[in-house]
């Protein structure tokens, strides 16, 4: 009787202690300067994170334990290797601002404010009861520095996957120099992207931005009530409509414009949604 | 304003983890550096525990915060001097490099300490028992361990000119092996004597007393070479002292 279910309970706590590797694994990737990597191996933490909850509901072993490790698990993933990649994209670029020799030191340790943040966030929600997410969660934090960081690295590998696309879809409309709109406003977004990211103040002022947003008390879309909720919530749909939209457009660099939607969507809700008691 | 100073002192442990991180994914050149690091995280971690009590602002929070900063430092960090340390040792024995499948893999045997971290503070955090005593080797007696071994082989590891006991130390195969043992003991049931102390007379506190002067005159002698063995000592007496207790836990 009491055999199996303790063999259960292990299944979720190995699902998080793997997400605690790929953290690992990925913060050695991210100070090594493979940002490309690094982000995978965040990208397959999140996938791991969200599936270690699932499987401990699904298996009724849900337990205070899971709960400490899992938060133990994501300052790794979602905390320290953030900040790794941070501190990797402002290794790439340059420094072509013309600052004080003090200024730019502040603006190089300033990753190490992901981690604090992410800390208390972590400790924050580990403390209260109440539902739905208070603050910028770390997984959305995360994504978008995973994101940011491929902008940084031009991976050969997804813009050799980009330009086979787009030569598919030449053939098939029938002409190579018809005009392609997606590609048109992907190549913008990129350039645009670029020059924005290529600023370290730029990435310090989303540093601190991003780290203000976690520590904060704003309440942000949670989506676990599920499909119920999906019925009365406009917000909701915009989220979707707009996150299918922008991974159509940008592929797997979406997921910053995706995370930037999140906040905005979230931060918007009280204007137009009276909050139900 | 009060109830913050805890907190602070946990932040500054974090980044001391957090830099220590940084140093050693530069490989073995500073690793005294990431040590040290690790040695003023430890200090801050005890410095917060005090100031809470002494200003009576212990608070859930503050402990969450706590064990978030004790994995970085005392779990990621030594793991990854153990990780160094067994790269460095097998680069020694293979001068030529003609490393078999398993040694490629066995820097990775220190993983094992992260996750074993983990799961001992996890289970600290849930545990009303360990008021007193520990249960399994706490994460900073572990940290200690780890961080003796760059003080003691120093920047440049040379086996020739090294002690015997500096080159058993820095074989590969008992460093996985220690990795090991030491995860192990993280999540064991050992019951392990506190360094608080709740009175002050000498006949409550006469273990404790023990291994402070044993490991004073030891580190006295050795220097960093001490800190492993007082890892060792710290265990022993603490297996004696709670002989017999150890069977009641479940």
């Amino acid at each position: 009787m009491q055999e199996p279910k303790k063999k259960r309970r292990l299944i979720p706590s190995a699902i998080t202690l793997a997400n605690l590797v790929f953290g690992c694994l990925a913060v050695m990737h991210a100070l090594g300067g493979d940002l490309w990597t690094a982000g995978w191996f965040v990208l397959a933490g999140a996938f791991l994170d969200f599936f270690d909850g699932m499987t401990a509901r699904k298996l009724k072993v849900s337990s205070k334990f899971g709960g400490e490790l899992d938060s133990l698990a994501d300052l790794i993933t979602f905390g320290l290797a953030p900040a790794a990649i941070c501190s990797g994209i402002m290794f790439n670029n340059e420094f072509s601002e013309h600052l004080p020799a003090f200024v730019c030191w502040v603006v190089r340790v300033s990753p190490l404010i992901i981690v604090i943040a992410s800390a208390i966030r972590l400790a924050k929600f580990n403390v209260q009861d109440t539902e739905g997410f208070v603050g910028l969660p770390t997984l959305a934090n995360a994504l978008f520095w995973v994101s940011i960081g491929w902008y940084s690295v031009e991976s050969d590998f997804v813009s050799f996957l980009q330009d086979t696309l787009d030569a598919i879809m030449a053939e098939r409309s029938g002409s190579s120099q018809h005009l392609n709109p997606p590609k048109e406003i992907r190549n913008w977004f990129y350039a645009f992207m670029k020059t924005w990211y290529s600023s370290n103040l730029f990435i310090m002022f989303l540093i601190i931005v991003f780290s203000y947003l976690m520590t904060s008390d704003f309440v942000m879309l949670s989506f676990k009530n599920g499909w119920s909720e999906l019925k009365k919530n406009q917000s909701t749909w915009v989220m979707i409509i707009g996150s299918v939209l922008s991974l159509l457009l940008f592929n797997e660099r979406s997921l910053a414009v995706i995370i930037t939607l999140y906040i905005v969507v979230s931060l918007t809700v009280p204007l137009y949604e009276p909050i139900d008691q | 304003m009060k109830k913050h100073i805890p907190n602070i002192l946990t932040l500054v442990n974090l980044l001391c983890g957090v830099t220590a991180i940084i140093v050693l994914l530069e490989g073995t050149e500073h690793w005294q550096l990431a040590s040290y690091l690790i040695g003023v995280g430890a200090l801050f971690d005890l410095l917060d525990g005090m100031v809470a009590r002494a200003l009576k602002v212990s608070n859930e929070l503050g402990k969450q915060l706590d064990s978030l900063a004790d994995m970085v430092t005392f779990g990621v960090a030594p793991a990854l001097i153990a990780r160094e340390a067994i790269t460095l040792s097998l680069f020694k024995h293979h001068e030529s490099m003609d490393f078999t499948m398993l040694e490629t893999l066995l820097p990775y045997a220190s993983f094992l300490l992260i996750a074993f971290s983990a799961l001992r503070l996890a289970k600290f955090n849930i545990d009303t028992r360990q008021t007193k005593d520990f249960i399994g080797l706490p994460t900073p007696a572990n940290a200690l361990f780890w961080i003796s071994i760059p003080l003691i082989v120093g920047s440049h590891f040379v086996q020739e000119d090294s002690s015997t006991y500096i080159n058993i130390l820095m074989d590969y195969r008992v460093l996985a092996g220690l990795c090991l043992l030491m995860s192990l003991l993280l999540v064991s049931n050992i019951r392990l004597f506190s360094m608080k102390v709740d009175s002050l007379s000498i006949k409550d506190n006469s273990w404790l007393l023990a291994f402070l002067v044993i490991s004073g005159v030891l580190l006295f002698i050795m220097r960093f070479a001490a800190l492993p063995l007082i890892i060792l000592l710290y265990i022993l007496l603490s297996l004696i002292k709670n002989r017999g207790l150890n069977e009641v836990q479940s």
